[in-house]
């Protein structure tokens, strides 16, 4: 079973170079567009792929392959006013490309389905299939958001979004449509109410929603050790804040509770240790500041007396990491499913994955293990893998490698690489979906998302593929959700 | 103008802007050149020779010697895997230039293997086969090494690929060059693969595999060897020093009980070529054993008893024969070193096979860390014995001139800790630096001047050289000391302590004299002295090295162990937290209880009063009598309790908002009876407060942040130490209590007017002199006091590229291999990380070069 992910991106991918362009450009489109204020913008075409930075699958019901893939487009170059999430269905995918690219003689690699027939192509280098249903539902955002993270049950999708410096929360039905107040005329756009959370509790206490939300995770309340119905919500922003929500069927809305500032700079993800309740929050490089600290908050959410206004964030001593050379810029923090007192950390430097037990001796995380990744190292998913006779299950990393345009699968069992799938562009989030089969990978560089067999990768762990000079245990390009368009500034 | 066109049109202003900028860097006359990185993940290195006028690989032996200089007609080469791409590609040695196989195609080009190379071999007497293990592909590739080389009119030969049952993850050939031997990566076993050669006359015209043959690894686990003591004296070392303390031996001899982790598996292979026969070492990353298996003649193996080592391990080296002693002639004696796998450090074997200690662990370490383990201070990843300026790296005897003449002035000033000649193991590690370990020095007789008398270098006076502990690098001629003076914080008073151990300001209370539990040294009892505890120097007052015996009485003493002992600053703060305590999610429950959801106290070493009855400690244990911990709450009321007309009672514990730490001037907590990993038994306010459970808990509803901090004591902690303590929590009742099996140094509370000794510092902090009733261990309520220091005087260890004029910060990223080259003398690292190999030269130190 693929273990879902509990919190989602952060830093966009090619930031680096970007962030001087981006914030030139963002600059002086203020300034330009200041001659014309009251123009609304394009809002973003329909069915387009638009620097696609967060996906996230439905989940499988009763063994059942994952219907719908969810996608959060950024609309990163502020080409347009507003950016979308979409919901795929993965069923109609698969069959298309099964039929339609390589049964039909097309290059997995070159062959991209799109949803609007107006892209259908055919020129050297790309086919684009228009395959009708392929997108189940769409909604307007607004733009950069920063990751999606689905509720346990699948009925709602938690964005943070750094345009409306919120949350957006989007509901989803069982056939993969979006709502979120649509208005009643046009095109399904989130309302400003569905765009917001809840402040009368920060209110009340006197604090401010932080700015740049860069990450959420989300999970049930009862997996901090409370009774409580609905989820928290623990949101990451990027300059030294994480703030703590709710979303309990009682509310209207997900409700902001409790903020804490003063944590790390340039947080980039957010996960949380179900165990301890903490949550961990890496820190890339900052302009002019290399921190190896994992910054960290302690949820308290009271299952016995709570009522939102008795939960609160406490402060910590963040996880300094030794031990390596030198642990600065972390991406992503994991726990293993079996034993979550081992955590896999996702550093760009070193450009590994840390394998690292929680215990803690003077607040040093002492690292016991490092894997080697390629460069640029991203984001990181695991997935638990039945090998069958009578083995253990597997857990593997799927570890994206942005500047590398690298993927890297790897056992952390046997802290071993198992195959690296190369020249995906920009990689940047993944989902394995094990009972289908397929990985699904966002290419930020070129606005698509690519679809992987993991066939030959589980062939390879079961043992199903005889060995020979030319095996090769990497999965497989399928082909391509969205018409690649490559930007330069990114390349 | 749209908000799309002025995004489009900033757009092009922001890569407009940035390529003016990138044209006025190119009219730069000091533009750098950039070389495009040609190697991807690199894994392991093989070395060859190869002859640049017939063209073709010969006998490693045939590079013996080179310099690496341009009119040499033969030229080291390398041989090394990129696991990322799945490629072998060859680096020319003496140009240090990764060589790249097809010209013709842009960029660098490698040879295609299977995915995922995970061992590599050649036969050094004949190389014109490689052979690659393959972890995607599962089976072992043979291929002609001239592929590898463009240019080369060496023999090429047809590519064979032998299947295995599992994936292989490493690679070694019988020194007979006729069996491969694989480890596998979920098999309790290896595969033995026949390697058959067909030939033309001298020349090669085909290699093929025989049918690979499983060879179980046994798990058997014989029970471990108990080690000699360590002793100072006879063993190998060469010590000059002018501390009146005698060199500690290591007195802990006992093994660890072997621990499995799981199955058996196949580590890094190793072949030990100065046994007869040759043994191939198998470390287990499953079980606490060395496996080792005799190479007979004909390629077959032959299990031999494996080496308890009581840990799973996961790559071995072995010393060829060394001397037991400086200066003698022949060695006699063999070490196997292993990085442990359970956490990365590395530990010394005795591998002398006729040694009545043959197998066992041996004890190097003195000080605060594992005596069974070489301390390093970072983890291993890998190992390689270096035999520099050794003629004949496994022969045992030396020729006459080997050593180092004290009476030749040029070879006396030129011996240094930065020079390596003789044996060492180098050690790579995670951290991304590189340490050396002493195994045998030919220089060691000249350091510190014949006899320690008159060195050749003036500063060369404490010289420490001793087997399996890092090499000291730089020269010294002092001890390990307290840097300036020690500092007493006390009530707000910054104090510094004088040479008497009495505070220049404060009335806080200061040092006693250690080993001595009272302030008038005349009047210690009879038969205790006045010095430090055995292996302890005097730290403070700084020692007079030229007059030992005249310094004053120590106040504070320190592990005289340079291996030992750090540097680093120690605390001891009054009524101090204990590390890692802090939670936030504490509740008060029912009568005396508190709970905490973030659980493992015992294992951060809290303690309540009734414990410390229950451990049943002898009298004088360091913490006989204690009184238990404490229970501090550093959280606020909560916001629905802070309100005044609603709860009046619960005021005075509420913190201002407007305070300005957001800490209570006085704390409310309580005195700790019973602790347990996840819930404490609560006894009576601290500091006299006039509070009671039931108040506060009234008050504090809710979940609650708390920490727990010594009682009426000092928290001991060293920046690099830690804080130490014996508590673990009881199997049957999980009550925390003192494990009294454990070292009394294992110690992180001092108490007034009582020594404190933890094994690496020792002092005692006087009473307090209490206005009103006199002389008493505790201090007053609500008063912050806080004795440090900082150690100092510990010479330079060769961890890290230190090199003769200084130190770098590393030499990479992840050593992921060291390879020694006996043919230059020089140490090869495999960096994965950093995505280069990096020659070392080790007469001296020094990172020569850089491949990638």
């Amino acid at each position: 079973m693929a273990e879902r992910r509990r919190s989602r991106p952060a830093r966009r991918p090619g930031a680096s170079w970007s962030r001087v362009a981006t914030a030139l450009g963002a600059g002086l489109a203020v300034l330009v567009a200041g001659c014309a204020l009251d123009n609304a913008g394009t809002p973003a075409p329909a069915g387009e792929l638009n620097f696609p930075i967060a996906i996230a699958l439905a989940p499988s019901v009763g063994g059942a392959p994952s219907p719908y893939l969810f996608v959060a487009n950024s609309n990163f170059d502020l080409r347009y006013s507003s950016a979308t999430v979409q919901s795929y269905d993965l069923g109609v995918i698969d069959r298309a490309l099964g039929e339609r690219c390589s049964a039909a003689g097309v290059d997995p690699s070159e062959c991209a389905l799109v949803p609007n027939a107006s892209d259908a192509e055919q020129r050297e280098g790309l086919t684009a299939i228009y395959v009708p249903s392929m997108l189940a539902s769409e909604v307007v955002i607004g733009s950069f958001a920063d990751g999606l993270e689905i509720a346990p049950d699948g009925r709602r999708l938690y964005l943070p979004v750094r345009s409306d410096s919120d949350v957006t929360w989007i509901d989803v039905d069982a056939n993969g449509q979006l709502a979120c107040g649509a208005p009643a005329t046009g095109r399904p756009k989130c309302d400003q109410d569905h765009r917001h959370v809840d402040r009368t509790l920060l209110d009340a206490r006197g604090l401010d929603l932080p700015t740049d939300p860069v990450d959420i995770a989300v999970g049930p309340l009862t997996a901090l050790g409370t009774t409580l119905p609905g989820n928290y919500l623990l949101i990451a922003q990027r300059n030294a804040s994480v703030t703590l929500a709710v979303d309990m069927p009682s509310m209207a809305k997900p409700a902001a509770v409790d903020v804490m500032s003063e944590l790390g700079l340039e947080q980039v993800t957010a996960t949380v240790d179900p165990t301890t309740g903490l949550v961990w929050v890496p820190t890339g490089v900052a302009p002019g500041v290399a921190s190896n600290l994992i910054a960290r908050a302690g949820l308290a959410i009271d299952g016995e007396t709570a009522t939102p206004d008795q939960m609160h964030l406490w402060r910590t001593t963040p996880a300094v990491i030794t031990a390596v050379n030198n642990g600065a810029d972390t991406r992503e923090v994991r726990f293993d499913p079996r034993d979550p007192s081992l955590l896999y950390v996702l550093s760009r430097s070193p450009t590994a994955v840390l394998v690292a037990r929680r215990a803690l001796d003077d607040g040093r995380l002492d690292v016991k293990d490092v894997i080697a990744v390629g460069t640029g190292p991203s984001r990181m998913t695991l997935a638990t893998v039945p090998v069958g006779g009578g083995r253990p299950d597997r857990l593997l990393a799927f570890v994206s490698c942005f500047d590398e345009r690298d993927v890297y699968v790897i056992d952390l069992d046997r802290r071993q690489v198992l195959a690296v799938v190369r020249n995906v562009s920009g990689p940047f989030e993944l989902e394995p979906d094990l009972v289908r089969e397929r990985l699904y990978v966002t290419d930020f560089r070129t606005s698509s998302i690519r679809v992987f067999d993991l066939g030959p990768l589980l062939r390879c762990l079961r043992d199903e593929a005889a060995p020979e000079l030319d095996r090769t245990c990497a999965p497989q390009i399928l082909g391509l959700i969205g018409k690649p368009v490559s930007v330069r500034e990114l390349q | 103008m749209s908000p799309v066109q002025s995004a489009g049109a900033a757009r092009r202003w922001a890569i407009g802007l940035l390529v003016c900028v990138a044209a006025a860097g190119g009219c730069n006359s000091n533009a750098t050149l950039v070389q495009p990185p040609s190697f991807n993940r690199p894994g392991q290195m093989v070395l060859t020779c190869y002859d640049t006028v017939a063209k073709h690989v010969v006998p490693a032996d045939r590079c013996d010697g080179v310099e690496g200089k341009s009119s040499e007609t033969v030229v080291l080469t390398a041989v090394v895997t990129q696991t990322a791409r799945g490629e072998l590609g060859a680096v020319d040695l003496r140009d240090d230039v990764p060589l790249d196989s097809d010209p013709v195609v842009p960029g660098f080009t490698f040879r295609r293997v299977g995915e995922s190379p995970t061992g590599l071999a050649i036969d050094p007497a004949h190389p014109e086969v490689v052979f690659v293990a393959s972890f995607g592909a599962r089976g072992v590739q043979a291929l002609s090494t001239s592929e590898l080389i463009p240019g080369s009119k060496g023999v090429s030969l047809p590519s064979a690929f032998v299947p295995l049952s599992d994936a292989p993850t490493d690679l070694v050939l019988s020194p007979d060059g006729s069996t491969l031997y694989a480890g596998l990566a979920d098999t309790p076993a290896l595969a033995a693969i026949p390697v058959e050669r067909e030939q033309t006359g001298d020349t090669l015209t085909a290699v093929r595999f025989g049918t690979p043959r499983i060879i179980p690894l046994g798990d058997d686990v014989p029970a471990p060897v108990a080690p000699a003591p360590d002793d100072p004296v006879s063993d190998y070392s060469r010590t000059c020093t002018r501390s009146p303390v005698p060199v500690e031996s290591v007195a802990t001899t006992t093994p660890r009980p072997p621990e499995a982790t799981g199955p058996a598996r196949a580590g890094r292979l190793t072949i030990d070529t100065a046994s007869s026969p040759a043994v191939l070492l198998v470390p287990d990353e499953g079980l606490p054993v060395v496996h080792r298996f005799a190479l007979d003649a004909a390629g077959d193996a032959t299990e031999l008893d494996p080496i308890t080592v009581s840990v799973p391990t996961r790559a071995v080296a072995v010393t060829p024969p060394v001397p037991s002693e400086v200066g003698a002639p022949a060695g006699t004696e063999r070490y196997l070193y292993a990085i442990d796998a359970t956490d990365r450090s590395v530990l010394a074997v005795d591998y002398d096979a006729s040694s009545p200690t043959f197998g066992a662990v041996l004890p190097v370490n003195v000080g605060d860390d594992p005596s069974d383990r070489i301390r390093i201070d970072a983890r291993a990843v890998s190992l390689a014995v270096v035999t520099p300026d050794k003629p004949d790296e496994n022969a045992p005897a030396l020729h006459p001139g080997a050593y180092c003449d004290p009476a030749d002035p040029q070879q006396a000033k030129a011996a240094s800790g930065v020079r390596l000649r003789g044996v060492f193991l180098a050690v790579g590690l995670q951290n991304g630096q590189l340490a050396i370990v002493d195994v045998h020095d030919l220089d060691a007789p000249c350091r510190g001047g014949a006899g320690c008398e008159d060195p050749a270098v003036q500063l060369d006076r404490e010289v420490r050289i001793r087997r399996n502990r890092v090499r000291v690098a730089s020269f010294s001629n002092e001890l390990v000391h307290v840097a300036s003076v020690p500092g007493f914080r006390f009530a707000g008073a910054v104090g510094r302590l004088d040479e008497s151990g009495v505070p220049t300001s404060g009335d806080g209370p200061g040092l006693m004299p250690v080993g001595c539990a009272l302030a008038d040294a005349a009047s210690c009892p009879s038969g205790e002295r006045v010095g430090c505890p055995d292996g302890m120097v005097q730290a403070f007052p700084v020692l007079d090295l030229d007059e030992p015996l005249a310094a004053k009485a120590p106040l504070i003493c320190a592990l005289d162990d340079v291996w030992g002992a750090r540097r680093q600053r120690w605390s001891a703060m009054w009524q101090g937290a204990l590390p890692d305590t802090q939670g936030g999610a504490g509740r008060f429950t029912d009568g005396a209880g508190f709970s905490v959801r973030d659980a493992g106290l015992c294992g951060e070493g809290v303690v309540g009063a009734d414990d410390v009855v229950a451990s049943a400690l002898p009298a004088d244990d360091p913490v006989a009598g204690y009184g238990g911990d404490e229970l501090v709450l550093v959280g606020n009321v909560p916001a629905r309790r802070r309100d005044a007309r609603a709860f009046p009672e619960c005021q005075r514990f509420v913190i201002p908002d407007n305070d300005p730490d957001g800490l209570r001037d006085v704390p409310i907590g309580f005195t700790i009876k019973a602790a347990f990993d996840d819930a404490l038994e609560l006894g009576d306010a601290i500091d006299g407060g006039d509070y009671t459970l039931g108040d506060v808990r009234g008050c504090f509803p809710d979940l609650v942040a708390y920490e727990i901090r010594a009682h009426d004591a000092y928290t001991v902690v060293g920046s690099a130490s830690g804080f130490s303590h014996r508590v673990a929590a009881d199997p049957l009742t999980g009550a925390c209590r003192v494990d009294t099996t454990r070292p009394r140094e294992d110690a992180g509370r001092a108490f007034g007017g009582r020594p404190f000794d933890n094994g690496v510092v020792a002092f005692t902090i006087g009473e307090y002199d209490d206005p009103d009733s006199g002389p008493t261990p505790t201090l007053p309520a609500g008063v912050e006091a806080q004795l440090a220091f900082d150690l100092t005087g510990l010479p330079q260890r060769l961890v890290t590229g230190t090199q003769a004029g200084g130190v770098l910060s590393s030499i990479g990223v992840l050593p992921q291999r060291l390879v020694y080259s006996p043919y230059d003398q020089d140490l090869y690292v495999v960096d994965i990380q950093a995505e280069w190999v990096r020659r070392i030269e080790l007469n001296p130190f020094l990172p020569a070069s850089t491949i990638r």
